[in-house]
């Protein structure tokens, strides 16, 4: 082996190594059954908003698991989703009714990044590093929405939003391929360049693999998801009453 | 996406820019992306000082890490701007929120007329400020001195809501951006702003309608960045102007062509479409979404009926809607 490519390992990418575990247990099991695994790209988009929804994923995944939901340690980049603090602090607060108590701990797994232009996407992105070794607790990653600055960042020549999509993952990955943390991102459903939305072919690509696409559709007051992975695809309804989810 | 050489950096002398330019690393994200081994070797520069670059670069451009406590203290809850038109409140449950929210219509569906009375609502007996953005240079003080007039108000009372309504003419993309970015740098200030009116916004994008590398989606994009750090960090509601398009379309069984599209049967064989302008980036960028039509006005007292259907209200689709009545008082 050449001794210039030995690769020095740090002591928090050591321990994201060792303490192995091989899912996100407990996590929203309705849409991931058994749960998604450590380190699996999970990409959500719609031609609605997807708010709702993910404050609901965000507040189970926060919950302690004695209450049933999965107590993980969630960072978010906040671009131009369309998520609200107010709902977010409001749901959570609606499931922890009876053990108000735990409302301040549960809180303090959640940390978030406000995002404002594609400059400050990036350099916060490969100062991932930095805010793991401060943070090393944290699991999952929400980016909301990965597409924020796409037609900020075109010049001349166009990229197509597909590819666009490929390279920002690229770097996403790249940047945690040492640590095993769970990525979920949002688009809006035109942000595609074509109209296939074949999923084994994103996932057979080692590199940008997508392990789950979930899509949301409105239909005639019926919220209807769709999750698709290179196995199986499963369907799920929801209505929405006063601001909560209820599964159908 | 900011370039190297716009920015004051540590030991990024002009032979250090040279040497990184002739390999094609001219950004900051291109000089993130490599190695800082590589970047060591091509610029002869420590391993230790390529780093501390990096650390410079985190430094002063990477986002603050906002903990979950401190998004507590963050939060002002319920926070609405009411526009003191109380059916309209109503539906909006409880007013315009914090966030970007689009008025959109027919050509002469009442939208100006709606943004004048918000805008006076927003200003009367409170110590708000509004910032009006004309594109179309019709902001007309008459009509709202009328309106003030029509409703009582002392030439006192009237300069006073005059002065609160600051009113700027801008007339391309750039310099909406130009501004937003004043704003955001604290070289503009307005004290008190609450609310910000761009009416409207199609006027300066239907400037770039065509142009094949599509650079009004760029400034779009742009500025609504600036507009989301606006509000986020100085509690603004920011109104857009949009307009609608209609035509008539010969084939009934192509009514899915998009989601946005409403479809009113004419006749059999025809069908009326109506589309938000601003394309599929746009769409998704409000949280609050309001249609307004206009009925014809009546010949009776001179007002006319606006229809206002509150189509998603902060994010979540919905289908509410009020009458209001427009007259020389304004709306109501």
């Amino acid at each position: 082996m050449d001794p210039n490519k030995i690769k020095l390992e740090s002591g928090v990418q050591l321990l994201a190594r060792l303490i192995k575990k091989s899912k996100i247990e407990n996590f929203y099991p309705v849409l991931f059954k058994s749960g998604p695994k450590f380190g699996e790209v999970i990409e959500m988009f719609s031609n609605i908003s997807l708010s709702t929804l993910l404050i609901d994923m965000i507040c189970e995944a926060l919950i302690p698991i004695k209450l049933g939901g999965a107590q993980l340690s969630i960072l978010i980049f906040k671009t131009d989703g369309d998520f609200n603090y107010d709902a977010l602090v409001e749901c959570l607060r609606k499931k922890l009714e009876q053990f108000k108590s735990l409302f301040h701990e549960t809180m303090s797994n959640l940390h978030i990044l406000e995002i404002y232009d594609a400059t400050q996407f990036y350099t916060t992105m490969y100062n991932l590093e930095n805010i793991f070794t401060e943070h090393s607790d944290i699991s999952l990653i929400i980016f909301d929405t990965l597409t924020a600055f796409y037609w900020s960042e075109q010049g001349f020549k166009i990229t197509k939003m597909d590819m666009y999509l490929k390279n920002v993952l690229k770097v996403i990955q790249e940047v945690m391929k040492d640590y095993k943390i769970t990525v979920i991102y949002t688009r809006p459903e035109y942000f595609n360049s074509s109209k296939d939305t074949n999923l084994e072919t994103c996932v057979n690509s080692n590199t940008e693999g997508l392990d789950y696409r979930i899509q949301l559709i409105f239909e005639e007051g019926v919220y209807k998801v769709i999750v698709k992975t290179s196995q199986l695809s499963i369907k799920r309804h929801f209505i929405i009453l006063d601001n909560k989810i209820n599964w159908i | 996406m900011q370039q190297l050489k716009s920015i004051e950096l540590i030991y990024l002398n002009k032979n250090v820019l040279k040497s990184l330019t002739q390999n094609r690393i001219t950004t900051i994200k291109d000089f993130l992306h490599e190695d800082p081994e590589k970047i060591a070797l091509l610029t002869k520069l420590t391993f230790a000082q390529v780093l501390e670059i990096r650390n410079d670069i985190y430094k002063k451009f990477s986002a603050v890490l906002i903990t979950g406590e401190k998004l507590l203290e963050k939060i002002i809850r319920n926070k609405k701007l009411c526009i003191g038109i109380k059916s309209l409140d109503e539906i909006l449950d409880g007013g315009i929120p914090v966030g970007i929210t689009e008025f959109c219509g027919l050509a002469e569906s009442g939208k100006t007329q709606l943004c004048f009375q918000i805008a006076i609502n927003c200003v009367k007996n409170s110590e708000n400020n509004v910032l009006y953005i004309d594109t179309k240079g019709d902001f007309s003080a008459l009509r709202i001195q009328k309106i003030l007039d029509t409703n009582g108000f002392s030439h006192k009372d009237m300069a006073l809501v005059l002065t609160k309504i600051k009113v700027i003419r801008i007339w391309s993309m750039e310099e909406l951006i130009e501004l937003l970015k004043k704003i955001k740098n604290k070289q503009c200030c307005i004290e008190k702003l609450a609310l910000i009116i761009i009416d409207s916004l199609p006027c300066l994008m239907f400037q770039h309608l065509g142009d094949s590398n599509k650079l009004g989606l760029t400034y779009l994009n742009t500025m609504v960045n600036y507009s989301r750090y606006l509000y986020n960090e100085f509690n603004l509601s920011i109104i857009c102007v949009n307009i609608q398009t209609r035509w008539i379309d010969q084939d009934v069984s192509d009514l899915e062509d998009d989601g946005e599209i409403s479809s009113i049967l004419k006749e059999p064989g025809f069908v009326e479409k109506r589309n938000r302008c601003l394309g599929k980036y746009w769409k998704h960028i409000p949280t609050t979404v309001v249609l307004l039509e206009k009925s014809q006005m009546s010949t009776v007292d001179n007002t006319s009926d606006l229809n206002v259907t509150v189509i998603k209200c902060c994010n979540i689709e919905c289908d509410r809607y009020c009458t209001l009545k427009l007259g020389d008082f304004g709306v109501t």
